[in-house]
């Protein structure tokens, strides 16, 4: 079954947002248009109470279990460009979205995504804007990168490997007699089994179904 | 360190002086646009002249941008027919060496050069066509809202601004402003400060801040602000009506902030950090990083 989080109305949920916001990020604003809930102001890299560096940003939030809050730098200091990991249209990308759907609920709330992948992603860009070296390898482009990540996910390497333990994961069942995805030619059973089941009880079906689609199309949200 | 002196610091820190290299930059970019410009409509013989928040002085580090008109003259059709064509075609001079994004009357300029794509060059041309030969009320194209055209006057704002007498206040407003992503048009904004300031231009600078925080706050709707370079035609107060709501919030929880916790938490410590310096705290803040998220990127 798809988790599902619960409904409220956006203006209800922005107000709770900013209440949220308060303590840590009292600068930011949050609206709505329409249904969608947009969080705006200068992020502050923070450290040991000290600002670092801001950036100009939105964020259009998600409370979803299948979509990530999106990210904009909307000063101007990104390049859009590959190497900087900001997409054509000035879309920061954090990270690869299973890897922030994958976090529990009480993991997944504004301040940790601020705390996080957003801070992270902006003290590597400050070095990188100043000619210092990245402080952490970033991911590979495109669905090198997904493999990387998903292969992490499942704790096993190698394309067919990964890609058929997604799939095995987005089934109801796993079943013993099917061929062990890690290749050894053994059925599941005599193989990974227990592996699979373990992975099946962190990893949702949704969350399985979501990476295979994101191979076969990355630029999905 | 009184109120006052700590909402100087804040300023001071906001100054660009001539020989940084933001300004250095914005120069240099700003010949070259001249050029291209004179180039391109050299039939036209365009006036092209700067403004924006350093002519003003109300320039802020954190946001700055330059404003290049080009007007043509009022008999002049090579550059277009009408001012929406104006618009188009100088979008589309500059187009051939930046990346150009329109705005409701402007252009903003960005790189194309594929290493740099898209990063902000803070430059702003706004294209427009005399009212006659006096060379000075011109009318500028706009794209969004009710009326196509705006009839405005280069000189008019920028002394209006500059001599309102409440210069700090509009760079710490500013400032306030671009930091909770409030999108009311800049240009609305100073004159609504002017405005709400009239009778406060002796205060100190910390009464002249909370005076117009309190307004905004108070205030159930936007006061009717006149542009000074058409007082009686153009109305500012859709531009500001649309953003009342979030100005008037955002103002009342910043008179708590105040109120509570006092001025550093509204505009924060000011510190004044070397280059080097700012690298190794970089650097520490990265080596303290215990789950580094790795970025990624789904598309070029």
């Amino acid at each position: 079954m798809k988790a599902r989080a619960p409904k409220i109305a956006p203006e209800a949920r922005a107000k709770e947002l900013q209440n949220d916001l308060g303590l840590k990020y009292p600068d930011f604003t949050v609206c709505c248009t329409g249904a969608k809930i947009y969080i705006r102001g200068a992020f502050p890299v923070l450290h040991e109470g000290t600002v670092l560096d801001r950036y100009q940003i939105e964020i259009e939030w998600s409370d979803s279990d299948t979509e990530v809050p999106l990210l904009r730098e909307t000063g101007g200091r990104i390049p859009w460009i590959a190497d900087r990991h900001m997409s054509r249209g000035g879309m920061a990308c954090l990270f690869v979205p299973e890897e922030w759907l994958l976090r529990s609920r009480e993991e997944k709330t504004v301040i940790h995504y601020l705390d996080g992948p957003v801070r992270n992603y902006f003290l590597w860009q400050s070095l990188y804007d100043r000619g210092e070296s990245p402080p952490w390898k970033d991911r590979a482009h495109f669905a090198p990168g997904l493999l990387e990540a998903y292969g992490e996910m499942v704790g096993m390497e190698g394309e067919s490997t990964v890609r058929c333990c997604l799939e095995y994961l987005s089934k109801e069942q796993i079943k013993g007699h099917w061929p062990c995805p890690c290749g050894s030619g053994k059925r599941t059973r005599d193989c990974h089994l227990t592996h699979m089941r373990e992975l099946q009880s962190k990893i949702p079906r949704y969350i399985a179904l979501s990476a295979l689609a994101r191979l076969t199309n990355p630029t999905i949200k | 360190m009184n109120t006052n002196e700590y909402l100087q610091s804040v300023l001071k820190s906001q100054d660009l002086p001539d020989d940084s290299d933001e300004l250095k930059e914005l120069q240099s970019h700003r010949k070259d646009v001249e050029a291209l410009l004179r180039k391109h409509f050299a039939a036209s013989s365009p006036t092209i002249r700067y403004g924006g928040s350093r002519a003003k002085g109300t320039l802020i580090r954190e946001y700055y941008d330059l404003d290049a008109i080009c007007y043509f003259p009022h008999d002049d059709t090579a550059a277009g027919e009408t001012l929406e064509d104006i618009y188009n075609n100088v979008e589309k001079a500059l187009s051939t060496t930046y990346y150009v994004d329109r705005k409701t009357s402007a252009l903003r300029l960005k790189s194309r050069d594929p290493q740099s794509f898209a990063k902000d060059f803070h430059i702003d041309v706004v294209p427009g066509r005399f009212t006659d030969d006096k060379k000075a009320d011109a009318f500028i194209y706009q794209n969004a809202g009710d009326k196509k055209r705006l009839k405005t006057n280069f000189d008019v704002h920028i002394e209006h601004v500059n001599e309102s007498g409440v210069l700090d206040a509009i760079r710490l407003l500013k400032l306030w402003k671009v930091r909770r992503g409030l999108r009311v048009k800049q240009f609305a904004f100073e004159l609504l400060i002017i405005h709400l300031l009239a009778k406060k231009k002796n205060s100190p600078l910390s009464d002249q801040l909370q005076h117009v925080w309190t307004e905004l706050r108070d205030r159930s709707e936007a006061p009717a602000v006149a542009d000074p370079a058409n007082p009686t035609g153009n109305d500012l107060t859709s531009l500001l009506k649309a953003e009342w709501a979030s100005l008037s919030t955002t103002a009342g929880s910043t008179l708590a902030t105040i109120q509570s916790s006092g001025w550093e938490s509204v505009f924060g410590k000011v510190e004044e950090k070397t280059s080097a310096q700012k690298v190794a705290v970089l650097r520490s803040a990265a080596a303290a990083v215990t789950v580094p998220t790795r970025p990624w990127l789904p598309e070029v």
